[in-house]
């Protein structure tokens, strides 16, 4: 158990993850064969167990994060939306129009899908014994999801920070725990200096980039214009690892991006009278844990996904300091049902479910 | 009695009492207060029921109002039930087994059992189903295509040397072949026997090769590859959505990148599938198998040299390889017919006549 640092009445407690590379990919291979073999039947047995696994083993001032969806909701939540997809393919087979009207449809359903889902992943999730909540609803997902991101594109993009940000708090701002909300005090600025400067980072990667495959370049079209095979593939074959040097570097932007904005994101994350946060990610840890797991992903082909996602909780975890009121010590759970797992598993089955930052 | 020490809390409350669980030998439990040893819960064992057992993860005891007591030990079990999955998860040759045994299944899966659950379900698609779907990609297309430059002469043309071939192979006549200005030079066949031929094809083929490429079309509608392949996508789909889903960043791509590989395959077998079908009813018509061979070569925008490598990332047969078969299926029909002249010499009048 880690020990509670007690200053005054807040308590600062790390977030303290304890999963196994190995026990987390043991577990996500058996659960994988498992589904397989049953035809993806047992997919929702393997979703929640992964989940148990991993929240499990996510403890905050000792005490463990827990996943509760059951199982059977899941599957028949999938059931339904294969339903769905099906009857859309055979209408859209006997009926010509409803190739577009379908996407259109959609389109109205989405907002509704997005809250759905984000209702079930909060109501789901338990700390010590009281359930989190949301209370973001279809207007709100509406615009957020749909309307502002088309106004950001009609703008040339330059309203899309503030897009991410209005999201952003969409997701996490409209959220209760025990009865006590949960706020998202974000500042738009700060997610334009960081869209400016991984930008301004996008244009250094692509002139050096260019500078550094220049030469091997001048020397493939060279060689080929004598029609020497030989020196053609060399040149080539010396291009190779810089491009891979290369693809490695703009994880570099990812990595700024996403470390700027999780730090901000979760520093001003509070909820009200309970606990506050504060995240220390730092560019160059998060750049070292992304490039060591693409490496892995690439080796293994893919087959070492669980232990990558294992790795990453581990490095945010470890950054993660959560400071907690003595409040804390008696809430009571306000939650009663966990809503439906249609709009959690419809939007997963038309690939529209999304990852938090 | 056995002592266990842990925590107590209550169902709903974020408060949680340090408790140690005495657990008497007849099935009695009683819960008490480590810091002034009230009891907190006396129950039966068999009231109760057990948390779901995880690795490295404590095991709650759920008492029937969900009341829980989480012990500090990972190793403590209230029943000796239920402990299955968790004993598969953690068994090193299960876990081997399923290392081995998952991208063997999904190769299989996508490689194997869709194309032949694809190719056994093919038939029992109703062909009004079919009809619907290609008079409604044709609608589709049309909004993208041009009408055809060619005169109504040289179209009747094409049509009746189409119509001639099909008569003298012995085929039924269930197409429908339509022409369009389309780009580069193509034709392709939808699953209601609609054959779209592109202006650019015709203009470089000369009118025995455009019955050759007709029948290469005709054997994808008479071999059902159409609903084949919405059999096969609909099937990989939906094993994407259910079996691997959760799947996120690189892990997808490597993932995508192998079902369109497979995919890839899949339209490979079909296209060499059409050609057999071509130069079987070119035979029967008493034309040519070559003829297929010179209607690929006459299509321009290939290299020689197709490594073996890229043909993982292509939809058609190594050309050379198609144009190779089409000679061997004419060298065939050579010596068919020279035997049928040693054995029977009223048939050379019949061969002459094609």
């Amino acid at each position: 158990m880690t020990q509670p640092n007690d200053m005054g009445h807040v308590r600062s407690a790390p977030i303290n993850f304890s999963a196994s590379t190995w026990g987390y990919t043991k577990l996500w291979l058996i659960n994988v064969l498992l589904t397989i073999l049953t035809l993806g039947l047992y997919g929702p047995w393997a979703k929640v167990r992964n989940n148990q696994y991993l929240y499990g083993h996510t403890s905050i001032d000792g005490h463990r994060l827990a996943y509760i969806a059951q199982p059977l909701q899941i599957l028949i939540g999938r059931l339904l939306a294969l339903g769905v997809l099906l009857i859309y393919w055979g209408a859209s087979a006997f009926w010509m129009p409803m190739v577009f009207i379908g996407p259109l449809l959609f389109l109205l359903v989405f907002p509704w899908l997005i809250v759905q889902g984000i209702r079930f992943t909060y109501r789901n999730t338990v700390y010590r014994n009281v359930r989190f909540d949301f209370h973001g609803n279809y207007l709100g997902a509406f615009l957020n999801f749909i309307v502002f991101p088309i106004l950001g594109l009609f703008t040339f993009y330059l309203l899309m920070p503030w897009v991410i940000k209005k999201i952003h708090q969409f997701m996490f701002g409209n959220s209760t725990y025990g009865g006590h909300n949960i706020s998202l005090d974000t500042s738009t600025g700060e997610y334009y200096k960081a869209t400016i400067i991984a930008i301004g980072l996008t244009f250094l990667l692509v002139i050096i980039g260019g500078i550094i495959i220049a030469t091997p370049w001048a020397g493939y079209t060279a060689a080929m214009a004598v029609d020497n095979k030989m020196a053609a593939y060399a040149a080539l074959g010396t291009m190779l690892p810089l491009f891979i040097v290369l693809f490695f570097a703009s994880f570099l932007i990812q990595a700024f991006f996403i470390a700027t904005t999780r730090n901000h994101i979760v520093n001003n994350l509070e909820a009200e009278g309970l606990a506050k946060c504060t995240s220390e990610i730092t560019v160059a840890g998060y750049l070292k844990m992304m490039i060591i797991n693409g490496l892995l992903i690439m080796l293994t082909l893919g087959l070492a996904y669980p232990a990558t996602k294992v790795r990453k909780l581990r490095y945010i975890s470890s950054k993660t300091t959560v400071h907690l009121q003595p409040t804390i010590d008696h809430v009571a759970n306000t939650v009663e049902n966990n809503g439906g797992a249609f709009g959690e598993e419809a939007a997963g089955m038309f690939d529209s479910d999304f990852s938090i930052v | 009695m056995k002592r266990i020490s842990g925590v107590y809390s209550m169902a709903g409350r974020s408060e949680v009492r340090q408790a140690t669980a005495l657990v008497s030998d007849v099935g009695d439990i009683r819960v008490l207060a480590h810091d002034n040893n009230l009891e907190l819960r006396h129950a039966k064992l068999s009231d109760c029921h057990q948390g779901d057992i995880l690795p490295g993860l404590p095991v709650d005891l759920i008492f029937a109002d969900d009341d829980r007591f989480i012990p500090d030990d990972v190793n403590i079990r209230w029943s000796p039930k239920g402990g299955f999955l968790a004993w598969l998860e953690d068994h090193i040759i299960a876990v081997i087994f399923a290392a081995i045994l998952v991208p063997l299944c999904f190769w299989g899966l996508l490689v194997e059992a869709v194309p032949r659950a694809a190719q056994v379900s093919a038939p029992y698609i109703p062909q009004t189903i079919l009809d619907q779907l290609g008079q409604s990609s044709l609608k589709t297309m049309d909004y993208f295509l041009k009408p055809s430059k060619l005169s109504d002469d040289e179209q009747a043309q094409i049509q009746s040397n189409w119509k001639f071939a099909q008569a003298a192979a012995g085929l039924e006549d269930n197409y429908h072949v339509l022409f369009r200005k389309g780009g580069s030079p193509n034709a392709f066949a939808l699953p209601d026997g609609t054959i779209v031929v592109f202006d650019s094809l015709v203009k470089i083929l000369t009118a025995d090769e455009l019955v050759a490429v007709l029948f290469h079309e005709a054997g994808h509608v008479d071999l059902r590859h159409g609903a084949q392949i919405i059999v096969q996508a609909s099937a990989t789909s939906i094993i994407y959505g259910l079996l691997i889903g959760d799947l996120e960043g690189l892990s997808e791509i490597v993932l995508s990148t192998g079902i369109s590989l497979s995919q890839n395959a899949f339209t490979r077998v079909m296209e060499t599938d059409a050609d057999r079908f071509a130069h079987e009813y070119l035979r029967k018509a008493g034309m040519s198998p070559s003829l297929l061979g010179d209607a690929l070569e006459a299509i321009p925008g290939a290299t020689r040299e197709v490594t073996s490598w890229q043909e993982y990332l292509s939809t058609h047969p190594n050309r050379y390889e198609r144009i190779a078969e089409a000679e061997k299926a004419d060298a065939e029909r050579k010596e068919n017919e020279l035997e049928k002249i040693d054995l029977n010499k009223t048939d050379i009048i019949n061969i002459k006549n094609h």
